[in-house]
């Protein structure tokens, strides 16, 4: 076909002639229109069948990872219980907070049939005191029914063989189930029916237990109440040195509350808390230096309002968080206040010289000054970030921190003028936890004397301490404290303030001026 | 001749142009979820289209408007199942070409293929003589078409009566432009057969 007769051709078939649709065309074919238009059902349907299938799928594997990971884990157990129920076990009977001399015949050192097998008591024979699982049940009695089927076995063994003795002394510890290294008593029961038993060694004299088992139960008590596992105790251990042991608990529980350790424990009140100086030798410092005609050096003042805040007589929780703000007690210019905030923690009755407890750790304080009530803020005492460092709590320990501010004009009662946060992580429990507190314009309407007399003694103790550093109303100061004595007539600290105020005042007076040389 | 509805394209090798693919898949994303206002613009859009292909192939106006009809009822029915790969039109003519197919093949009354109808002839205009000649030979070329084997049939209706470009009959037909090339080619080489032999037979 050449290409002028393929272009006719082309040209015939695109231009044939057709006519117009028929006018009402389009009006039929629209009146047909359905109402609902029905999608492919098989199409839909396949869609469906397979992702229906896919999910079937993978349905089916996870649950056969489910059921096969449930059943390793159920045969692991399982057999470890077995091991665990074929041994002998200790019966000791000691309650599970003492630390008590073994009974008469809570440990029989009669020949048995065990002892032939090559097992032994352990050398330290007293009963150790009873571990307190994470349960609750006390670790030394393990009320398992293969385990008290094993004790009848064995039990009628010895009365059989005419011992009266073979209990054997030990303790499945741990809160994962104790793994006693010992023989399986189907060697017991292989030697039972043996025809002679070999004689068992010589009775081991139950030994007095020594002072340093004792003090290890108590780290053992300690320590286990404190950490999830408890360390795994060999029967066939020799005498343990509490030392070694001690250590090694701590290295158990130490990734869980790294203070309980006793080595990390100080052994008295500390000097700083939070970054805040509580020296409580800088008031006696200074008291000395005034009572000996001296102006005194170095005075610290962030000690001296935390001499003066003290510490309450009873604390309701472990730790406690306290602000209060008032009007400066002494020569406050216009709008300048004073704010404070208190951590106590919890009272812990101890003898004197013994270490104190933590409470609280990661403890911080966080302390944000609203600036459309605040012009400006100062730590009294420090100059240094309003943020503590991180620090632990410790029981019996209180720490106060002052700031001057001065108040922007018209700040409503209602208005926030600072928020306190002390964040940390509770030591009984490991939560964590934030007590916030608020001071609002309210806290600085009322008189310096309306606050609390700690608020006033931390207060008026502040100022008197920067009269000694520099230059300041000493009088003034000295003449407040005497009104706070006056109000607070039992107060010993009211009073000793007013004296050493006084007394400091007087001392200003006294020294004599350049001019006068 | 009465003016025609605008066909897709004078032109074999040029894109037809429709609404634009986005638009396209806007109208039917609103059809498929009922929107009756959308149906009502797809069909605007495309019966005309529609009926000059079926005209085309039946060469009877009234039995190409049935069967445009007949096509949209069956398109509404099967809306669910077009996945709008293909262009509408091309979906819509090959349901325009199977209703076509079904209804020569239905034992009932057909429309003779020898006898079309005439289509409206203005009294106005080229000679009636040159009118009557050019009809018949369109009707010779409508009757050499229709006896082409089926695959050859449908790529020169779809080509040349459908509109539909070599691609979109090559992507519907699942071959190579290539293929669809040869086909025409082909076609072309019995049509030519085909209209000698008509040519030749006695009168």
């Amino acid at each position: 076909m050449n290409s002028k007769k393929k272009a006719d051709l082309q040209r015939k078939l695109t231009l044939a002639p057709v006519p117009r649709p028929p006018a009402d065309l389009a009006e039929r074919i629209k009146r047909d229109i359905p109402q609902h238009f029905t999608m492919s059902a098989e199409s839909d349907r396949e869609r469906i069948q397979r992702s229906l299938g896919l999910n079937m799928r993978v349905a089916a594997s996870v649950l056969l990872v489910v059921s096969s990971a449930y059943l390793f884990m159920h045969l692991f157990e399982r057999k470890s219980e077995n091991v665990a129920v074929e041994l002998p076990r200790a019966r000791v009977a000691t309650p599970a907070a003492k630390v008590a001399a073994p009974p008469a015949n809570a440990l029989r050192q009669e020949p048995s049939p065990l002892a032939a097998l090559g097992y032994t008591s352990p050398a330290p024979a007293a009963p150790r005191p009873a571990m307190q699982m994470a349960d609750g049940r006390v670790a030394n009695e393990v009320e398992h029914p293969r385990v008290a089927a094993a004790e009848r076995r064995l039990d009628e063994m010895r009365d059989r063989e005419g011992a009266p003795g073979g209990v054997v002394g030990g303790v499945i510890g741990g809160v994962a189930g104790g793994v006693i290294r010992t023989e399986p008593p189907s060697a017991v029961a292989e030697n039972d029916a043996a025809p002679a038993v070999p004689p068992p060694p010589a009775p081991v004299p139950a030994p007095e237990p020594p002072a340093a088992v004792a003090d290890y139960a108590t780290h053992v008590q300690e320590s286990v109440t404190v950490t999830a596992s408890a360390p795994v105790v060999e029967q066939r251990a020799a005498a343990m040195s509490a030392s070694a042991d001690a250590k090694g608990l701590r290295k158990a529980s130490s990734s869980l509350v790294p203070e309980a350790q006793a080595s990390d424990l100080e052994l008295g009140p500390r000097g700083e808390v939070l970054g805040i100086s509580v020296d409580p030798e800088a008031f006696e410092r200074v008291k000395s230096a005034i009572e000996r005609g001296e102006q005194p050096k170095g005075v610290n003042v962030e000690a001296l309002v935390n001499y003066f805040a003290g510490r309450p007589q009873r604390t309701r929780r472990d730790v406690e968080l306290q602000t209060e703000g008032s009007p400066a007690p002494v020569g406050a210019a216009e709008r300048r206040a004073i704010l404070r905030y208190t951590i106590d923690t919890a009272t812990a009755a101890l003898p004197p010289g013994a270490s104190l407890p933590p409470v609280a750790a990661d403890a911080q304080v966080h302390i944000a000054f609203e600036s459309a009530a605040v012009a400006s803020h100062r730590r009294i005492g420090d100059d240094q970030q309003d943020d503590t460092p991180q620090e632990t709590l410790l029981k019996n320990e209180s720490v106060t921190a002052l700031y001057e501010i001065e108040m922007k004009p018209d700040v409503t009662p209602r208005q926030r003028v600072a928020t306190v946060s002390l964040s940390y992580r509770s030591v009984a429990d490991g939560q964590q936890r934030v007590i916030t507190r608020t001071i609002t314009g309210r806290d600085f309407t009322r008189p310096w004397h309306a606050s609390s007399r700690r608020h006033r003694l931390a207060s008026l103790g502040a100022v008197w301490g920067e009269t000694l550093k520099d230059s300041g109303p000493a009088m003034d100061v000295a003449l407040r404290a005497e009104e706070l004595a006056l109000q607070e007539p039992k107060d010993a600290k009211a009073r000793e303030l007013a004296d050493v105020a006084s007394a400091s005042s007087r001392l200003r007076t006294s020294a004599p001026t350049g001019s006068g040389r | 001749m009465a003016k025609v509805a605008p066909f897709p394209a004078t032109h074999a090798e040029e894109p037809e142009i429709l609404a634009p693919w986005s638009e396209e898949q806007r109208l039917l994303s609103a059809v498929r979820a009922g929107d009756r206002a959308a149906a009502e613009e797809m069909v605007e859009r495309t019966y005309s289209a529609v009926y000059a292909s079926l005209y085309r192939l039946c060469g009877d106006g009234d039995l190409a408007a049935d069967l445009t009809q007949e096509t949209y009822q069956k398109a509404w029915a099967a809306l669910g199942g077009f996945d709008g790969r293909s262009q509408l039109f091309t979906w819509l003519y090959r349901i325009a070409y199977t209703t076509f197919l079904n209804h020569i093949r239905r034992p009932r009354r057909m429309t003779s293929l020898d006898e079309p109808d005439t289509p409206e002839i203005r009294d106005a205009g080229p000679a009636v003589d040159d009118v009557i000649a050019e009809r018949e030979e369109g009707e010779r070329l409508r009757a050499a078409v229709l006896q082409l084997p089926e695959d050859l049939r449908f790529t020169v209706t779809a080509h040349f009566w459908g509109g539909l470009a070599v691609k979109e009959i090559a992507r519907i037909e699942d071959i190579t432009t290539v293929a669809i090339r040869k086909r025409l080619h082909r076609a072309f080489s019995i049509l030519e057969a085909l209209l000698d032999e008509d040519e030749e037979a006695p009168k």
